[in-house]
C-alpha cells in the first residue's frame, strides 16, 4: 500500500505491506533506530513516538495507519540540539542502561504539552506505560520535573 | 594549598559520558546495527526436555528459495560451551565426537539454525525443519534428580550433582543444648526472569584483516571470546567480540546466547549474519534465578542469641551448570543471614534437571538464602516473645564478627546503625522497654491496610575471577 507519512518534518513516500507496524517502518525502512522494540506488546514503552503530538507506542501500530500523519520520533525531538528533556535526562541521570530512554522522553514530552506543572505523584502516574527495568525511576522523575522547571522558564 | 581531602571526582556529581548519545537515540545497540549483504538467523530449538535427536531433516528448509543454508551438530568443530564449564552443546544432534552433544536436555537447546536472505524467510524456512527425537525420561524437580533412581542428564556427573558445599562450625549439640526455643520451615522460591529490556540480539561479520567478529550484549566479552575460538576450534586471535550499548543484562547476559551460532555462520558464508530475538524467545530461551527449597533449623537461648541453625539448601541448575556452582556457593555463605552464629551445619547442592537453566541474577543466590534466614528470625522472635527489631539488633554482624566460613569482618561495619536506622523510620521506637512495633494508623479504606515488614540483606561484592587457591 502507497503511504505519505511525515516523521521527523520530512515527508516519506513508501509502498509498504499492510501489516508493516510503524516501529519497523521507523526502524527498518528509515533506519531510524533510536525507536526501540522492548516487549512486542505495547508494555515496556520503548517505542513510544508522537503521532501528530500524541504519544503513541509504536509496536502495536500500523505502518498504514499513520498515511496522511506526522510523526516526531525521539532523533527529531530536538531539532538541531537537545530538547529540555533531553538535557535533563543527561543532567539528572535520568537513564542507566538507556534503551527505555527514547520511550520514556517521548512519553514525558507528550505529556507536559498538556500538563505543563506535573507534581512528582502526576509524573510517576503517568509513566505507568513505560518501563525501566534497570528500576531508574527516581532520577527519571527527577529528570522529568527539572525539564517541567526548565520549560515554564521558558529555558 | 591545595586541599588534599578535596579531589576532583569524589563527591561530585559527573555526566555520564554516554548520556547524549542515549537521550538522542544515535547509540546503537545490537540490534540497532546492519551492514550491506546481510544475512537473517532464526533457531529451531528443541521440542523436547529430555531426548536423543536421531535425524535434523533441513531438506524442506532449504529448498525455499532464499534460504542460504541450515547448520546442525555436524557443522560445530567443537560442539560444547559454557561460562564456567562446557557441558552444553552448541547445537545437540548426532555425528559428534563429543559424548552426549547427540541429547536435548530441556527446550531451550538448539537443534538447527537457518540462515536466510531475509528475516520472515529464515522464519518460515525454520518451522520446515524436520527433527527426529527418541524420548529419554525427563526429571524436572531437583529433589527427585537427587535420587538414585532418577535419569542421568549428563552421563559423567552422577546423581545429578554438580555441586555440593558444607559448612561446619562449632558443636551442634552443644548449640541445641543452649536453644530454649527452635524453629524449623520449608523455604521455596521460584524461577526468575531478567527481562532486560533489550531482547537477544547481534551481529556477526568477517572484519577487514579476516576474524569473525561478533556484535553483541554481554557481560564477559572475553569470556564469550574464548567460548566462541574453542567451539569453532580457530586460534583466538581470529575471534572478536565488541559490545556496543547493552540493554541491561542484570546477570542475564553473564551466558551466552546467540554469539557462537552467529560466529559459525558467518565463518562459513563469508557474509554477515544477524539476528534479533522476540520478547517471546528472549523469555523462553535465556537463563533464570535459581529456584531453591532451604530446609532449616534455627535455635536461639531465651536471651535472644541465635545460638545454632542448620540448613539443607538444594537449587535447580536446570539442564547445563551456567554459573550454578557459583550461585549457590553464595547461597551456601548468605542462609545464615547477616548473623553470628557459634554452631552452623549447612549442606548446599546444585542439581541438573531438564528445566530450564539457571544462572547469575542480581544478589547470585543471596536473595532467596536470605529469604529463609530472615522468615526463621521472624519465627525466632515470635516464639522467643521477642520484638522483630531487638532480635536482629542482638545479633546481627559486628567489626570483627566471623562469618559462617570463619572470616573475621574487618573495620567498617555498620549494619547495627542501619538497623536502628531504617527501624526507627519505619514504625518501630526505641523506649525504656526496647525496641517496640508501633503498628501504623490504618487507611479508612477498609479495602486498604498498612503494615510493616523488617528484613536485612548482605552480600560480598567482587565476583572476582577465581585463581588458584581462591575460591568465590
Amino acid at each position: 500500500m502507497k503511504v505519505s507519512i511525515k516523521v521527523n518534518g520530512k515527508q516519506y513516500e513508501a509502498d509498504i505491506e499492510p501489516r508493516l507496524l510503524l516501529v519497523h517502518f521507523l526502524r527498518d525502512q528509515l533506519n531510524m533506530t533510536g525507536t526501540k522494540v522492548g516487549c512486542d506488546t505495547s508494555q515496556c514503552g520503548s517505542c513510544t513516538v508522537h503521532l501528530d503530538g500524541k504519544a503513541l507506542k509504536s509496536c502495536t501500530y500500523l505502518a498504514v495507519m499513520a498515511d496522511g500523519s506526522s510523526v516526531t520520533t525521539i532523533e527529531g525531538l530536538g531539532g538541531s540540539g537537545l530538547h529540555p528533556m533531553q538535557e535533563s535526562f543527561w543532567e539528572k541521570h535520568g537513564l542507566q542502561c538507556g534503551f527505555c530512554t527514547p520511550g520514556m522522553i517521548m512519553a514525558t514530552t507528550a505529556y507536559l504539552q498538556h500538563h505543563p506543572q506535573p507534581t512528582e505523584e502526576d509524573i510517576r502516574q503517568h509513566l505507568e506505560g513505560n518501563i525501566c527495568r534497570c528500576t531508574g525511576y527516581q532520577n527519571i522523575v527527577a529528570a522529568v520535573k527539572s525539564a517541567a522547571e526548565k520549560m515554564a522558564g521558558g529555558d | 594549598m591545595m586541599d588534599k581531602t578535596k579531589t576532583v571526582v569524589i563527591g561530585q556529581s559527573i555526566r555520564r559520558i554516554d548520556a547524549p548519545g542515549k537521550v538522542t537515540g544515535a547509540t546503537p545497540y545490537p540490534g540497532d546495527i546492519d551492514l550491506d549483504g546481510q544475512l537473517w538467523m532464526k533457531i529451531c530449538f528443541s521440542q523436547r526436555a529430555h531426548a536423543r535427536v536421531l535425524k535434523v531433516d533441513a531438506s524442506a528448509a532449504l529448498a525455499l528459495p532464499g534460504v542460504v543454508a541450515v547448520f546442525t551438530s555436524h557443522d560445530v568443530p567443537v560442539n560444547e560451551y559454557g561460562l564456567v564449564m562446557k557441558d552444553q552443546p552448541v547445537i545437540c544432534g548426532p555425528g559428534g565426537t563429543i559424548a552426549g552433544s547427540d541429547i536435548v536436555r530441556c527446550y531451550m537447546d538448539y537443534v538447527a539454525v537457518v540462515v536466510a536472505e531475509t528475516e520472515a524467510l529464515a522464519a518460515q524456512a525454520a518451522a520446515l525443519v524436520q527433527v527426529d527425537y527418541a524420548d529419554l525420561p525427563p526429571v524436572f524437580d531437583a529433589e527427585a534428580a537427587m535420587q538414585p533412581e532418577a535419569p542421568l542428564i549428563h552421563h559423567n556427573t552422577p546423581g545429578n550433582l554438580l555441586s555440593h558445599y558444607r559448612i561446619r562450625k562449632g558443636d551442634m549439640d552443644e548449640g541445641w543444648a543452649r536453644a530454649a526455643v527452635i524453629v524449623e520451615d520449608v523455604y521455596e522460591t521460584t524461577w526468575q526472569e531478567h527481562a532486560y529490556l533489550q531482547p537477544e540480539a547481534g551481529l556477526s561479520y568477517i572484519d577487514e584483516e579476516g576474524r569473525v567478529t561478533v556484535v553483541v550484549a554481554g557481560q564477559w566479552t572475553h569470556e564469550d571470546q574464548e567460548q566462541i575460538y574453542h567451539a569453532l576450534n580457530l586460534p583466538p586471535e581470529q575471534v572478536r567480540v565488541i559490545y556496543p550499548a547493552i540493554g541491561g543484562a542484570f546477570g542475564g547476559r553473564e551466558d551466552m546466547s546467540v554469539q557462537i551460532v552467529l560466529a559459525l555462520a558467518a565463518w562459513k558464508l563469508r557474509r554477515p549474519v544477524k539476528i534479533i530475538w522476540s520478547r517471546t524467545e528472549s523469555i523462553l530461551y535465556h537463563h533464570k534465578r535459581h529456584p531453591i527449597k532451604i530446609r532449616t533449623r534455627w535455635g536461639a537461648a531465651a536471651d535472644g542469641k541465635v545460638v545454632a541453625a542448620e540448613a539443607t539448601v538444594i537449587g535447580d541448575a536446570g539442564a547445563y551448570n551456567y554459573t550454578s556452582n557459583k550461585v549457590m556457593g553464595n547461597a551456601n555463605l548468605m542462609v545464615s543471614g547477616a548473623y553470628e552464629i557459634p554452631n552452623l551445619h549447612i549442606d548446599t547442592y546444585a542439581v541438573y534437571t531438564n528445566n530450564i537453566p539457571t544462572g547469575a541474577f542480581r544478589g547470585f543466590g543471596a536473595p532467596q538464602a536470605l529469604f529463609a534466614a530472615e522468615g526463621q528470625m521472624d519465627r525466632l522472635a515470635d516464639a522467643l516473645g521477642m520484638d522483630r527489631v531487638a532480635l536482629r539488633r542482638r545479633n546481627v554482624f559486628q567489626e570483627g564478627s566471623l562469618l559462617a566460613v570463619g572470616t573475621p569482618l574487618p573495620a567498617g561495619v555498620s549494619m547495627d546503625k542501619v538497623l536502628d536506622q531504617c527501624a526507627s523510620a519505619s514504625y518501630w521506637a526505641q523506649t525504656a522497654a526496647g525496641w517496640q512495633y508501633q503498628p501504623p494508623q490504618q487507611p479508612a479504606d477498609p479495602a486498604r491496610r498498612r503494615g510493616r515488614g523488617l528484613a536485612i540483606g548482605y552480600k560480598n561484592c567482587a565476583a572476582a575471577r577465581p585463581r588458584p587457591g581462591h575460591r568465590l
